[in-house]
């Protein structure tokens, strides 16, 4: 697949007037983010004037979205309703009312849009916002976790973008709207100020493109078609969830004589039998398939990120010292196929998948991936795991009451960095914990496990993917677990996972 | 075996208040109630007399049994404090073994609700960073209860909390 060539090269943008120059001439920052035509100087810190960027005019129509849409069909609907031509509905208090009423919201948001400013200082970055109370919000660099770029879905169709920047609190801030080379630029230099590095440069010209968010220096490390995104659907047990009660209203419906009758009188009555279902099948798609369009996998700079979406693009950054776990899961119908799917956990990630089709953070890392794929990713974020060294040991045979159809599965290991557990039958699903990530541990044991002579440890960790723990081990080994798993939650550190190792 | 699994770390588990016993079975007899008179309506309307007793009956064995069974379950919570960790355990039938590092814990909460105020008792929450971790000694006496907060947050709370 190829990248469709940006929309917006070489235009100069109308709105550099507002910049103000550097008295100084500046320093000539990291040449990696993205300089490729004239750009403009941005002053260093110490020296008077800053960067000012307003949103982008059509934001309001973005935000009130909904109801501009509705607006404009109650007017399309009145214009049709009186015929041929064009004539004013009549003058009533309603129609006034609703006039005034559409004015004064128009007028609102005309000012809430002048009042809305995002003003890079020395230091940090303020959004101010408020008509009549005046809100700012600072956000200083050093504080900055990772900063996204999320095109959602009525941004995107007016080629708008917005930037949610994650403080590691509840709840990020985001600057709502700006163009989308706009956007890329900023975020650029957003996170080359989060990493430490003053590019002094605003780069005025990167590439993006409609269907794709790659800077120039981006490299590519893995890219997911759409052909597997749409078999890897169409193979999944979600899937067959949501169609077998569809499949079975059909049928019950077709072959019942008053059910016949019924649908003979009124087709909309099977449209209402079948909306609850068809309304599950439609999320599924939009999350699955349309909401991992394009997935790629990418290093930009000193960090990685994730880009993906049909109708709401998202750009995601995944900061690799804060993942506190990783799941590896491989549904039943994918294993002749040989693909997983790759979910972490990442500390901050509040507010998951918001808007109609899930643009925003999820959780999801690689949604579906040769194992050649998963080894790169892993390789990636983590450079010294190695998973394949990792002795994992089964569950002893008289587990095989609690877990007839898993056993063989079932499993856990640990090495010096990491635990790896395993467990699931239909969905076969690996958790990888580092030691450091685990916050506390806790044996549990019923009454049937009581005479099994079995036990779990269960491994806490922050965010809850998946389960992670060691399940069904004997119960003097549950004991030297637990009492050795505490010790190593201490004193390990997530070091040696995040360096390259040396080759041995 | 299990009890092997399920020994203190060191020395003797440390108890909570038998006084919590009483907060138990006020909870149960409360909860008790409640659910049987909800079961007992619709089936003494709805079927005869003789049915709507059966329900009762078997409310109140259950009562019964749960009211002995509780001053077992009360004395089966215990908790050790060592150097660099605090281990607790709770449940008869389910039982649970808890280890939460002192560098891992964010926040220890003293809670009282009405009843167990009245009884001078307290509950002592340790937050971590995870939701799992669901570690709290209910039902001890509130001076020790503070104590065990101070000690606790003396020792320096959540400064490994390896995020």
């Amino acid at each position: 697949m190829s990248i469709p060539p940006s929309r917006f090269s070489g235009v100069p943008d109308p709105r550099l007037s507002r910049w103000r120059p550097d008295p100084d001439g500046g320093v000539r920052g990291a040449a990696e983010f993205g300089a490729h035509s004239p750009t403009v100087s941005v002053p260093s810190s110490g020296t008077q004037g800053k960067l000012v960027e307003k949103p982008h005019p059509l934001t309001p129509l973005v935000r009130a979205w909904v109801l501009v849409v509705a607006v404009a069909w109650a007017v399309g609907r009145e214009l049709l309703n009186n015929g041929d031509g064009f004539r004013l509905p009549p003058l009533t208090w309603l129609t006034a009312a609703g006039a005034v009423i559409v004015l004064v919201l128009i007028g609102f948001a005309y000012l809430d849009w002048r009042a809305t400013s995002f003003i890079v200082d020395h230091g940090e970055l303020r959004i101010e916002t408020g008509v009549f109370t005046k809100t700012s919000q600072r956000i200083r660099f050093d504080r900055i976790q990772s900063v996204d770029i999320t095109e959602p879905f009525a941004a995107r169709l007016l080629g708008l973008a917005e930037i949610s920047i994650d403080v590691g609190a509840e709840g990020g801030h985001k600057l709502r709207y700006l163009s989308r080379t706009r956007a890329a630029a900023v975020r650029d230099y957003l996170l080359a100020r989060a990493h430490g590095i003053r590019p002094v440069e605003l780069a005025q010209h990167v590439q993006t493109g409609v269907f794709t968010d790659h800077g120039a220096a981006d490299e590519v490390l893995v890219r997911v078609p759409p052909q597997r995104l749409v078999l890897g659907a169409v193979l999944s047990h979600e899937l067959l969830l949501v169609t077998v009660p569809l499949l079975l209203i059909g049928i019950a419906l077709a072959l019942d004589e008053r059910g016949r009758e019924a649908v003979a009188i009124s087709p909309w009555l099977l449209i209402g039998v079948l909306l609850p279902a068809l309304g599950g099948l439609w999320s599924f798609i939009l999350h699955r398939v349309i909401g991992q369009w394009n997935y790629a996998f990418l290093r930009s700079g000193p960090g990685l990120k994730v880009t993906r979406g049909l109708t709401s693009l998202t750009s995601q950054s995944v900061p690799r010292h804060r993942i506190q776990s990783l799941r590896i899961a491989q549904p039943l119908w994918w294993r002749r196929l040989g693909l997983y799917r790759v979910d972490m956990a990442v500390l901050g990630n509040h507010g998951l998948a918001h808007d109609e089709d899930r643009a925003g953070t999820t959780s999801i890392l690689l949604p579906i991936g040769t194992q050649a794929e998963v080894e790169l990713v892993l390789g990636t974020i983590w450079p010294g795991l190695r998973l394949d060294d990792i002795d994992v040991r089964p569950s002893p045979e008289r587990a095989r009451w609690l877990q007839p159809f898993s056993h063989r599965w079932v499993g856990w290991g640990y090495d010096d960095s990491v635990l790896l557990t395993r467990a699931g039958w239909f969905t076969r699903v690996q958790m990888i914990v580092p030691h450091a990530r685990v916050q506390s541990l806790a044996v549990e044991q019923g009454p049937i496990r009581r005479r099994l002579g079995l036990a779990t440890v269960g491994f806490h960790t922050t965010q809850i993917l998946a389960t992670s723990a060691a399940r069904n081990i004997s119960s003097d080994l549950a004991r030297t677990l637990l009492l050795e798993e505490t010790s190593r939650a201490r004193t390990a550190r997530l070091g040696t996972l995040l360096r390259t190792p040396p080759e041995a | 075996m299990d009890d092997t699994l399920f020994a203190p770390p060191a020395h003797e588990w440390l108890r909570i208040s038998p006084a919590y016993t009483t907060v138990v079975r006020v909870r149960m007899l409360l909860t008790t109630a409640v659910m049987t008179g909800v079961a007992t309506v619709p089936v003494w309307l709805f079927l005869d007399w003789r049915w709507g007793s059966a329900v009762i009956l078997v409310g109140l064995i259950w009562a019964g049994w749960q009211w002995f069974r509780l001053a077992r379950w009360v004395r089966a919570w215990g908790y050790v404090e060592r150097d660099e960790d605090l281990y607790l355990t709770h449940g008869l039938w389910f039982r649970e073994l808890t280890v939460i590092p002192y560098g891992r814990m964010q926040a220890v909460k003293v809670e009282s609700g009405p009843l167990t105020r009245s009884l001078g008792l307290a509950s002592v929450e340790l937050v971590t960073a995870s939701l799992q971790s669901g570690a709290k000694i209910p039902g001890l006496p509130r001076d020790e209860a503070e104590q065990l907060r101070d000690r606790l947050t003396a020792i320096g709370i959540g400064d490994q909390d390896g995020l």
